[in-house]
């Protein structure tokens, strides 16, 4: 394929990869350089993109064979000294999405990495499950137990009850 | 729905997510969620998915992406 065509199929796939990885980091900071880097490496060995197969997974694949490799402690470090991304970026909604926003990516910073871009991978980027599990290189059942497992913990952390649930969705049953 | 959830669905109890789900046999159906919490997770969690793809892309992102593309061009 032509560069042009590849730069936007690129262009196209951004938005995706930088939401995966401010979530999957936590940082905005990390999240540029990651992106950054996963499009200078994507150029580089373009050559080893198969027309034909989806685009955006061979993308994330290099997003996060980069974040495990690099950026992973790194990741860590600034979640600490920075506030989390979700505190930087311009909110499109009220107050209330501003902290659902924050709350969701503190919880999220919390789960075990392994976890967390199972979760990501298929919420964010929208891959299937046979797409997440080659890309992590894990069985199609693993893929499942962790986005279980991430969902449970997720839950729990953002404190949603059966009965909180109720109430904010007025009861109407 | 998704098929996640349908997977969650399929041991048809609730369990309290603070349950630890790590030794049981099958880590498939392990942490079933309460359906209206899995409702309220789900539209939580879609929600922040749909923000998070429509932020803005960072000027610096877009000027590496024409660079990259301008020198591939050169290299011909």
């Amino acid at each position: 394929m032509s560069d042009a065509v590849f730069a936007d199929m690129m262009v196209a796939e951004m938005r995706y990869l930088r939401a995966f990885a401010l979530s999957l980091s936590g940082s905005a900071v990390v999240a540029d350089d990651l992106v950054q880097e996963t499009l200078v490496k994507a150029w580089t060995h373009a050559d080893s993109f198969i027309p034909g197969t989806n685009y955006r997974a061979w993308l994330v694949t290099i997003l996060r064979n980069t974040y495990f490799n690099q950026y992973r402690k790194l990741a860590r470090e600034v979640q600490d000294s920075e506030n989390t991304h979700a505190d930087q970026i311009a909110v499109g909604g009220g107050q209330e999405a501003c902290v659902t926003m924050h709350d969701v990516q503190r919880a999220l910073n919390k789960l075990p990495a392994e976890h967390r871009e199972i979760l990501l991978m298929i919420g964010v980027t929208e891959l299937s499950y046979e797409e997440a599990a080659e890309i992590c290189n894990i069985a199609v059942g693993t893929v499942k137990s962790r986005l279980n497992r991430a969902r449970a913990k997720l839950a729990e952390l953002l404190g949603l009850t059966p009965e909180l649930s109720l109430t904010r969705t007025g009861g109407e049953e | 729905m998704t098929k996640e959830e349908e997977a969650t669905h399929t041991s048809g109890h609730s369990l309290p997510a603070t349950s630890s789900n790590d030794s049981q046999p099958n880590p498939v159906d392990a942490p079933a969620l309460d359906p209206k919490v899995q409702d309220e997770l789900g539209r939580v969690f879609r929600t922040f998915c749909d923000d998070l793809i429509h932020q803005p892309i960072p000027d610096k992102l877009v000027v590496l992406l024409a660079r990259l593309e301008a020198k591939q061009r050169d290299k011909r």
